[in-house]
Protein backbone atom coordinates (compact mmCIF):
# COMPACT_ATOMS: atom_id res chain seq x y z
CA UNK A 1 0.00 0.00 0.00
CA UNK A 2 2.84 2.69 1.12
CA UNK A 3 4.74 1.27 -2.18
CA UNK A 4 1.18 1.60 -4.17
CA UNK A 5 0.88 5.60 -2.57
CA UNK A 6 4.93 6.33 -3.35
CA UNK A 7 4.20 5.31 -6.87
CA UNK A 8 1.23 7.71 -6.96
CA UNK A 9 3.16 10.60 -5.83
CA UNK A 10 5.83 9.66 -8.36
CA UNK A 11 3.25 9.86 -11.13
CA UNK A 12 1.68 12.98 -10.04
CA UNK A 13 5.51 14.64 -9.36
CA UNK A 14 5.96 13.14 -13.44
CA UNK A 15 2.91 14.77 -14.46
CA UNK A 16 3.10 17.82 -13.08
CA UNK A 17 7.17 18.12 -14.65
CA UNK A 18 9.23 19.49 -12.13
CA UNK A 19 8.89 17.85 -8.39
CA UNK A 20 5.93 20.49 -7.63
CA UNK A 21 7.97 23.54 -8.15
CA UNK A 22 6.77 27.16 -8.28
CA UNK A 23 4.13 26.84 -10.93
CA UNK A 24 5.20 29.04 -13.59
CA UNK A 25 1.76 29.99 -15.35
CA UNK A 26 0.87 30.79 -11.95
CA UNK A 27 3.76 33.03 -10.62
CA UNK A 28 3.06 35.46 -13.45
CA UNK A 29 -0.46 36.51 -11.05
CA UNK A 30 2.31 37.03 -8.32
CA UNK A 31 4.55 39.82 -10.15
CA UNK A 32 2.57 42.97 -9.14
CA UNK A 33 2.25 42.08 -5.41
CA UNK A 34 5.96 41.10 -5.63
CA UNK A 35 7.30 44.40 -7.16
CA UNK A 36 4.89 46.31 -4.80
CA UNK A 37 6.33 44.52 -2.05
CA UNK A 38 9.90 44.89 -3.35
CA UNK A 39 8.87 48.35 -3.66
CA UNK A 40 8.20 48.82 0.14
CA UNK A 41 11.34 46.65 0.96
CA UNK A 42 13.43 48.96 -1.18
CA UNK A 43 12.24 52.45 -1.49
CA UNK A 44 13.19 52.25 -5.09
CA UNK A 45 11.92 51.52 -8.43
CA UNK A 46 14.71 50.43 -9.87
CA UNK A 47 16.08 48.28 -6.90
CA UNK A 48 12.50 46.68 -6.61
CA UNK A 49 13.05 45.80 -10.31
CA UNK A 50 16.22 44.20 -10.06
CA UNK A 51 14.70 42.27 -6.93
CA UNK A 52 12.03 41.16 -8.83
CA UNK A 53 13.59 39.82 -11.31
CA UNK A 54 16.52 38.39 -9.17
CA UNK A 55 14.11 35.96 -7.46
CA UNK A 56 12.36 34.75 -10.07
CA UNK A 57 15.31 34.05 -11.59
CA UNK A 58 16.10 32.04 -8.32
CA UNK A 59 13.07 30.36 -7.49
CA UNK A 60 12.70 29.37 -11.22
CA UNK A 61 16.12 27.72 -11.04
CA UNK A 62 15.92 25.82 -7.88
CA UNK A 63 12.17 24.37 -7.70
CA UNK A 64 11.17 23.65 -3.83
CA UNK A 65 8.76 21.43 -2.67
CA UNK A 66 5.59 23.77 -1.88
CA UNK A 67 2.21 23.86 -1.14
CA UNK A 68 0.11 24.85 -3.96
CA UNK A 69 -1.99 27.61 -2.13
CA UNK A 70 1.21 29.22 -0.94
CA UNK A 71 3.17 30.43 -3.71
CA UNK A 72 2.81 33.95 -2.98
CA UNK A 73 4.25 33.16 0.40
CA UNK A 74 7.43 30.95 -0.90
CA UNK A 75 8.25 34.39 -3.38
CA UNK A 76 7.94 36.30 -0.49
CA UNK A 77 10.23 34.68 1.37
CA UNK A 78 12.91 34.44 -1.56
CA UNK A 79 11.94 38.23 -2.17
CA UNK A 80 13.31 38.67 1.64
CA UNK A 81 16.22 37.11 1.34
CA UNK A 82 17.17 38.60 -1.89
CA UNK A 83 16.91 42.15 -0.12
CA UNK A 84 19.10 40.63 2.61
CA UNK A 85 21.80 39.50 0.19
CA UNK A 86 21.42 43.09 -2.40
CA UNK A 87 21.86 44.66 1.25
CA UNK A 88 25.19 43.13 2.08
CA UNK A 89 26.90 43.99 -1.55
CA UNK A 90 28.57 47.16 -1.14
CA UNK A 91 25.69 48.60 -3.43
CA UNK A 92 22.34 47.93 -1.24
CA UNK A 93 25.16 49.23 1.63
CA UNK A 94 25.08 52.68 -0.34
CA UNK A 95 21.76 52.41 -1.09
CA UNK A 96 20.47 51.71 2.76
CA UNK A 97 22.72 54.44 3.75
CA UNK A 98 19.44 56.85 2.41
CA UNK A 99 16.58 55.91 4.39
CA UNK A 100 14.18 54.15 2.15
CA UNK A 101 16.62 53.05 -0.47
CA UNK A 102 18.63 54.90 -3.32
CA UNK A 103 16.50 58.22 -3.37
CA UNK A 104 13.46 59.28 -1.40
CA UNK A 105 11.97 60.34 -4.97
CA UNK A 106 12.75 57.49 -6.53
CA UNK A 107 9.28 55.64 -5.76
CA UNK A 108 8.25 58.96 -7.18
CA UNK A 109 9.12 57.92 -10.81
CA UNK A 110 6.27 57.71 -13.61
CA UNK A 111 4.68 54.64 -12.61
CA UNK A 112 2.42 51.81 -15.24
CA UNK A 113 -0.91 53.28 -13.99
CA UNK A 114 -3.31 54.95 -16.10
CA UNK A 115 -4.04 57.43 -13.42
CA UNK A 116 -0.83 59.67 -12.18
CA UNK A 117 -2.96 60.45 -9.12
CA UNK A 118 -2.86 56.77 -8.01
CA UNK A 119 0.22 56.37 -9.06
CA UNK A 120 1.33 59.22 -7.09
CA UNK A 121 -0.19 57.78 -4.15
CA UNK A 122 0.87 54.62 -4.24
CA UNK A 123 4.50 55.86 -4.19
CA UNK A 124 3.95 58.02 -1.23
CA UNK A 125 2.53 55.00 0.89
CA UNK A 126 5.27 52.74 -0.62
CA UNK A 127 7.75 54.85 0.20
CA UNK A 128 6.23 55.41 3.90
CA UNK A 129 6.55 51.72 4.42
CA UNK A 130 10.23 51.61 3.16
CA UNK A 131 11.45 53.97 6.28
CA UNK A 132 10.11 51.53 8.72
CA UNK A 133 11.99 49.85 10.83
CA UNK A 134 12.67 46.20 8.96
CA UNK A 135 10.80 44.11 11.41
CA UNK A 136 7.78 46.24 11.19
CA UNK A 137 8.27 46.82 7.08
CA UNK A 138 8.38 43.26 6.67
CA UNK A 139 5.18 42.32 8.12
CA UNK A 140 3.60 45.26 6.71
CA UNK A 141 4.80 44.41 3.49
CA UNK A 142 4.05 40.83 3.14
CA UNK A 143 0.37 41.90 5.06
CA UNK A 144 -1.03 44.96 3.56
CA UNK A 145 1.18 44.89 0.39
CA UNK A 146 1.38 41.60 -0.67
CA UNK A 147 -1.89 40.71 1.02
CA UNK A 148 -0.34 37.62 2.77
CA UNK A 149 -2.98 36.30 5.47
CA UNK A 150 -1.12 36.30 9.57
CA UNK A 151 -0.36 32.57 8.78
CA UNK A 152 1.52 33.29 5.50
CA UNK A 153 3.07 35.72 6.52
CA UNK A 154 3.73 34.15 10.15
CA UNK A 155 5.19 30.78 7.83
CA UNK A 156 7.57 33.49 5.25
CA UNK A 157 9.02 35.63 8.33
CA UNK A 158 9.50 32.85 9.98
CA UNK A 159 7.70 34.39 12.66
CA UNK A 160 4.95 33.57 15.22
CA UNK A 161 1.62 34.79 14.07
CA UNK A 162 0.88 36.74 17.63
CA UNK A 163 3.81 38.82 16.97
CA UNK A 164 2.67 39.38 12.90
CA UNK A 165 -0.23 40.89 14.76
CA UNK A 166 2.01 42.85 17.59
CA UNK A 167 4.41 44.24 14.29
CA UNK A 168 1.62 44.84 12.23
CA UNK A 169 -0.44 47.28 14.80
CA UNK A 170 2.68 49.42 15.04
CA UNK A 171 4.22 49.67 11.77
CA UNK A 172 0.29 50.32 10.79
CA UNK A 173 0.79 53.19 13.72
CA UNK A 174 3.89 54.55 12.39
CA UNK A 175 2.76 54.83 8.56
CA UNK A 176 -0.85 56.39 9.78
CA UNK A 177 1.47 58.97 11.32
CA UNK A 178 3.93 59.50 8.41
CA UNK A 179 0.78 60.17 6.08
CA UNK A 180 -0.86 62.10 8.37
CA UNK A 181 2.26 63.96 8.60
CA UNK A 182 3.10 63.79 5.10
CA UNK B 1 0.77 45.73 38.07
CA UNK B 2 0.63 48.82 36.42
CA UNK B 3 -2.06 51.18 37.41
CA UNK B 4 -2.30 53.66 34.04
CA UNK B 5 -5.44 52.85 32.40
CA UNK B 6 -4.13 54.49 29.28
CA UNK B 7 -1.32 51.87 29.39
CA UNK B 8 -3.33 49.14 29.87
CA UNK B 9 -6.20 50.27 27.36
CA UNK B 10 -3.54 49.37 24.78
CA UNK B 11 -1.70 46.36 26.22
CA UNK B 12 -0.49 43.61 23.81
CA UNK B 13 -3.02 42.21 23.04
CA UNK B 14 -5.42 44.82 22.74
CA UNK B 15 -3.17 46.02 19.85
CA UNK B 16 -3.11 42.61 18.31
CA UNK B 17 -7.08 42.89 18.32
CA UNK B 18 -6.95 46.45 16.43
CA UNK B 19 -5.13 44.86 13.71
CA UNK B 20 -7.51 42.44 13.54
CA UNK B 21 -10.26 44.67 13.55
CA UNK B 22 -9.20 46.90 11.35
CA UNK B 23 -8.44 44.33 8.53
CA UNK B 24 -11.62 42.55 9.35
CA UNK B 25 -10.11 39.35 10.55
CA UNK B 26 -11.42 39.84 13.71
CA UNK B 27 -14.57 37.92 14.72
CA UNK B 28 -17.32 36.85 17.38
CA UNK B 29 -17.07 37.58 20.81
CA UNK B 30 -13.60 38.73 20.32
CA UNK B 31 -14.89 41.60 18.17
CA UNK B 32 -17.62 42.34 20.44
CA UNK B 33 -15.87 42.60 23.50
CA UNK B 34 -13.45 44.34 21.68
CA UNK B 35 -16.28 46.83 19.92
CA UNK B 36 -17.45 47.75 23.21
CA UNK B 37 -14.38 48.33 24.90
CA UNK B 38 -14.40 51.12 21.76
CA UNK B 39 -17.50 52.80 23.02
CA UNK B 40 -16.26 53.86 25.99
CA UNK B 41 -12.51 55.05 24.84
CA UNK B 42 -11.50 57.57 22.60
CA UNK B 43 -7.92 56.54 22.82
CA UNK B 44 -8.88 52.93 21.74
CA UNK B 45 -11.14 54.52 18.47
CA UNK B 46 -8.24 57.02 17.77
CA UNK B 47 -5.86 54.13 17.72
CA UNK B 48 -8.53 51.92 15.31
CA UNK B 49 -8.78 54.84 13.31
CA UNK B 50 -5.07 55.05 12.64
CA UNK B 51 -4.80 51.24 11.57
CA UNK B 52 -7.57 51.82 9.21
CA UNK B 53 -6.08 54.55 7.50
CA UNK B 54 -3.34 52.51 6.97
CA UNK B 55 -4.71 49.89 6.08
CA UNK B 56 -6.98 51.49 3.26
CA UNK B 57 -3.82 53.47 2.11
CA UNK B 58 -1.44 50.22 1.83
CA UNK B 59 -4.42 47.99 0.47
CA UNK B 60 -4.77 50.59 -1.98
CA UNK B 61 -1.81 51.12 -3.42
CA UNK B 62 -2.39 50.17 -6.81
CA UNK B 63 1.04 49.84 -8.23
CA UNK B 64 1.90 47.66 -11.18
CA UNK B 65 5.08 46.47 -12.18
CA UNK B 66 6.46 47.58 -15.44
CA UNK B 67 5.83 46.06 -18.64
CA UNK B 68 9.65 45.37 -19.17
CA UNK B 69 9.70 43.86 -16.00
CA UNK B 70 6.87 41.61 -17.31
CA UNK B 71 8.81 40.60 -20.41
CA UNK B 72 11.74 39.79 -18.97
CA UNK B 73 10.36 37.26 -16.39
CA UNK B 74 7.66 36.10 -19.33
CA UNK B 75 11.38 35.13 -20.92
CA UNK B 76 12.69 33.77 -17.96
CA UNK B 77 9.43 31.17 -17.18
CA UNK B 78 9.57 29.98 -20.78
CA UNK B 79 13.28 29.25 -20.96
CA UNK B 80 13.81 25.93 -19.13
CA UNK B 81 16.81 26.57 -16.38
CA UNK B 82 19.85 24.16 -16.34
CA UNK B 83 18.52 22.69 -13.68
CA UNK B 84 15.11 21.56 -14.47
CA UNK B 85 16.41 20.23 -18.14
CA UNK B 86 18.60 18.03 -16.10
CA UNK B 87 15.70 16.94 -13.48
CA UNK B 88 13.79 15.70 -17.03
CA UNK B 89 16.72 13.89 -18.00
CA UNK B 90 17.17 12.37 -14.35
CA UNK B 91 13.06 11.28 -14.42
CA UNK B 92 13.39 9.90 -17.97
CA UNK B 93 16.20 8.27 -17.48
CA UNK B 94 14.51 6.61 -14.40
CA UNK B 95 11.59 5.37 -16.34
CA UNK B 96 13.49 3.77 -19.55
CA UNK B 97 15.66 1.56 -18.07
CA UNK B 98 18.93 0.82 -17.10
CA UNK B 99 20.15 1.35 -21.36
CA UNK B 100 18.96 5.05 -20.91
CA UNK B 101 20.69 4.85 -17.13
CA UNK B 102 23.60 5.01 -18.80
CA UNK B 103 22.95 7.66 -21.50
CA UNK B 104 21.44 9.46 -18.38
CA UNK B 105 24.97 9.09 -16.42
CA UNK B 106 26.79 10.63 -19.50
CA UNK B 107 24.21 13.45 -19.78
CA UNK B 108 24.80 14.84 -16.44
CA UNK B 109 28.57 14.98 -16.34
CA UNK B 110 28.98 16.44 -19.81
CA UNK B 111 29.76 20.10 -19.77
CA UNK B 112 26.85 22.60 -19.86
CA UNK B 113 25.71 23.47 -23.12
CA UNK B 114 25.60 19.88 -25.00
CA UNK B 115 29.23 19.95 -26.59
CA UNK B 116 28.94 23.89 -27.36
CA UNK B 117 31.83 26.30 -26.61
CA UNK B 118 31.74 27.20 -22.55
CA UNK B 119 31.66 30.17 -20.58
CA UNK B 120 34.77 28.57 -19.24
CA UNK B 121 36.18 28.77 -22.65
CA UNK B 122 35.42 32.14 -24.02
CA UNK B 123 36.85 33.08 -20.43
CA UNK B 124 40.27 32.06 -21.09
CA UNK B 125 40.72 34.17 -24.43
CA UNK B 126 40.82 36.79 -21.99
CA UNK B 127 44.77 35.55 -21.30
CA UNK B 128 45.62 35.81 -24.72
CA UNK B 129 46.95 38.61 -26.10
CA UNK B 130 45.81 41.33 -28.47
CA UNK B 131 45.38 40.75 -32.30
CA UNK B 132 44.33 43.63 -33.84
CA UNK B 133 46.17 46.80 -31.34
CA UNK B 134 43.69 48.91 -31.89
CA UNK B 135 39.77 49.26 -31.76
CA UNK B 136 38.62 52.92 -32.63
CA UNK B 137 35.24 54.45 -31.00
CA UNK B 138 32.17 54.30 -32.76
CA UNK B 139 31.94 57.82 -34.76
CA UNK B 140 28.23 57.68 -34.84
CA UNK B 141 27.89 56.73 -30.59
CA UNK B 142 30.80 57.57 -28.37
CA UNK B 143 29.26 54.59 -25.94
CA UNK B 144 30.70 51.88 -28.01
CA UNK B 145 33.39 51.06 -30.14
CA UNK B 146 33.71 50.29 -33.35
CA UNK B 147 33.62 46.74 -33.02
CA UNK B 148 30.59 43.92 -32.87
CA UNK B 149 29.74 40.53 -32.90
CA UNK B 150 26.30 39.45 -34.65
CA UNK B 151 25.22 43.14 -34.27
CA UNK B 152 26.55 43.00 -30.64
CA UNK B 153 28.61 46.13 -30.27
CA UNK B 154 31.54 46.37 -27.64
CA UNK B 155 30.93 49.10 -24.94
CA UNK B 156 33.74 52.26 -24.43
CA UNK B 157 34.39 51.78 -20.98
CA UNK B 158 37.04 54.82 -20.87
CA UNK B 159 34.83 57.96 -19.96
CA UNK B 160 32.69 55.75 -16.92
CA UNK B 161 34.87 53.36 -15.84
CA UNK B 162 38.35 54.02 -17.38
CA UNK B 163 39.16 50.77 -19.04
CA UNK B 164 40.71 51.84 -22.10
CA UNK B 165 40.62 49.57 -24.84
CA UNK B 166 44.13 47.85 -25.34
CA UNK B 167 42.94 45.87 -29.10
CA UNK B 168 41.34 42.67 -29.65
CA UNK B 169 41.12 39.03 -31.42
CA UNK B 170 39.17 37.06 -32.98
CA UNK B 171 38.83 33.54 -32.33
CA UNK B 172 36.81 30.49 -33.19
CA UNK B 173 35.10 28.00 -30.50
CA UNK B 174 33.63 24.94 -31.34
CA UNK B 175 31.95 26.61 -35.14
CA UNK B 176 31.71 30.20 -33.46
CA UNK B 177 33.41 33.20 -34.71
CA UNK B 178 34.14 35.09 -31.46
CA UNK B 179 35.60 38.56 -30.63
CA UNK B 180 37.38 39.54 -27.43
CA UNK B 181 38.60 43.19 -26.85
CA UNK B 182 40.54 43.72 -24.34
CA UNK B 183 40.39 46.93 -22.05
CA UNK B 184 43.35 48.24 -19.28
CA UNK B 185 43.00 49.94 -16.34
CA UNK B 186 46.00 50.75 -13.71
CA UNK B 187 48.26 47.58 -14.56
CA UNK B 188 44.92 45.45 -14.78
CA UNK B 189 43.23 43.82 -18.04
CA UNK B 190 39.79 42.20 -18.64
CA UNK B 191 38.88 40.39 -21.91
CA UNK B 192 35.06 40.97 -22.71
CA UNK B 193 33.79 38.16 -25.08
CA UNK B 194 30.99 37.56 -27.18
CA UNK B 195 29.71 33.96 -28.88
CA UNK B 196 27.37 34.45 -31.51
CA UNK B 197 24.52 31.99 -31.83
CA UNK B 198 22.37 30.09 -29.33
CA UNK B 199 22.78 31.11 -25.70
CA UNK B 200 25.30 29.45 -24.12
CA UNK B 201 24.67 28.11 -20.28
CA UNK B 202 26.78 29.50 -17.37
CA UNK B 203 29.19 27.03 -15.24
CA UNK B 204 27.39 24.90 -13.06
CA UNK B 205 27.53 26.58 -9.83
CA UNK B 206 27.38 29.96 -10.78
CA UNK B 207 25.55 32.82 -8.63
CA UNK B 208 22.80 34.42 -10.43
CA UNK B 209 22.30 38.15 -9.73
CA UNK B 210 20.51 40.92 -11.39
CA UNK B 211 22.31 44.16 -11.91
CA UNK B 212 20.65 47.34 -13.85
CA UNK B 213 17.49 44.87 -15.24
CA UNK B 214 20.39 42.18 -16.54
CA UNK B 215 20.48 38.69 -15.38
CA UNK B 216 24.36 38.07 -14.61
CA UNK B 217 26.04 34.56 -13.98
CA UNK B 218 29.23 35.05 -11.74
CA UNK B 219 31.33 31.88 -11.36
CA UNK B 220 34.92 31.41 -10.38
CA UNK B 221 38.04 29.56 -12.26
CA UNK B 222 41.56 29.28 -11.40
CA UNK B 223 42.56 32.96 -12.71
CA UNK B 224 39.23 34.67 -11.10
CA UNK B 225 35.82 35.38 -11.68
CA UNK B 226 33.85 35.16 -14.80
CA UNK B 227 30.77 37.06 -15.52
CA UNK B 228 28.27 36.06 -18.50
CA UNK B 229 25.66 37.11 -19.73
CA UNK B 230 22.90 37.93 -22.58
CA UNK B 231 22.88 40.86 -24.85
CA UNK B 232 20.98 40.84 -28.10
CA UNK B 233 20.44 36.96 -27.85
CA UNK B 234 23.80 36.63 -27.95
CA UNK B 235 26.37 35.41 -24.91
CA UNK B 236 29.03 37.53 -23.57
CA UNK B 237 32.01 36.69 -21.17
CA UNK B 238 34.06 39.23 -19.17
CA UNK B 239 36.88 38.03 -17.20
CA UNK B 240 40.35 39.05 -16.09
CA UNK B 241 42.51 38.37 -14.19
CA UNK B 242 42.50 39.74 -10.56
CA UNK B 243 39.76 41.77 -11.04
CA UNK B 244 36.70 41.44 -8.76
CA UNK B 245 33.42 40.15 -9.59
CA UNK B 246 31.67 43.00 -8.47
CA UNK B 247 33.63 45.23 -10.73
CA UNK B 248 33.38 42.83 -13.68
CA UNK B 249 29.47 43.26 -12.54
CA UNK B 250 29.45 46.59 -12.75
CA UNK B 251 31.19 46.89 -16.25
CA UNK B 252 28.67 44.07 -17.78
CA UNK B 253 25.62 45.60 -16.41
CA UNK B 254 26.08 49.22 -17.61
CA UNK B 255 23.65 50.13 -20.41
CA UNK B 256 25.79 53.75 -20.60
CA UNK B 257 22.18 55.58 -20.24
CA UNK B 258 20.63 53.86 -22.58
CA UNK B 259 23.32 53.87 -25.55
CA UNK B 260 24.54 50.46 -24.87
CA UNK B 261 22.10 47.80 -26.58
CA UNK B 262 21.20 44.89 -24.48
Amino acid sequence: MEGRRGGAVLTALLVQGEDRQLDPQRSGDHIDALFRAACAMSGSRQIAEDLVQETYVKVLARPRLLRKDDDLGYLIKALRNTWYSYLRTERGRRAASTPGGESPEDLGLPATRANPETSLEASTVLDAVSRLPVQFREVVTAVDVAGLSYAEAARALGIRQGTVMSRLYRGREQVALALDSG
Amino acid sequence: MNGDPAHNELDERTLRQLAQLADGTLSGQRRDALEARLASSAELRAALDRQRTAVSALRGADLQAPARLRQTLEAERSRPSTAVRRRRLAFGGALAGAAAAVALTIALVAPSGSGGPTVVEAAQLSGLPAMQASVPVDPANGKLLAASVSGVSFPNLHADFVWRQAGSRSDELDGRRTKTVFYERAGQRIGYTILPGDPVDAPDGARQTVQNGVRLSTARDRSGAIVSWLRGGHTCVLSGSGVSAKDLREVASWKGDGAVPF
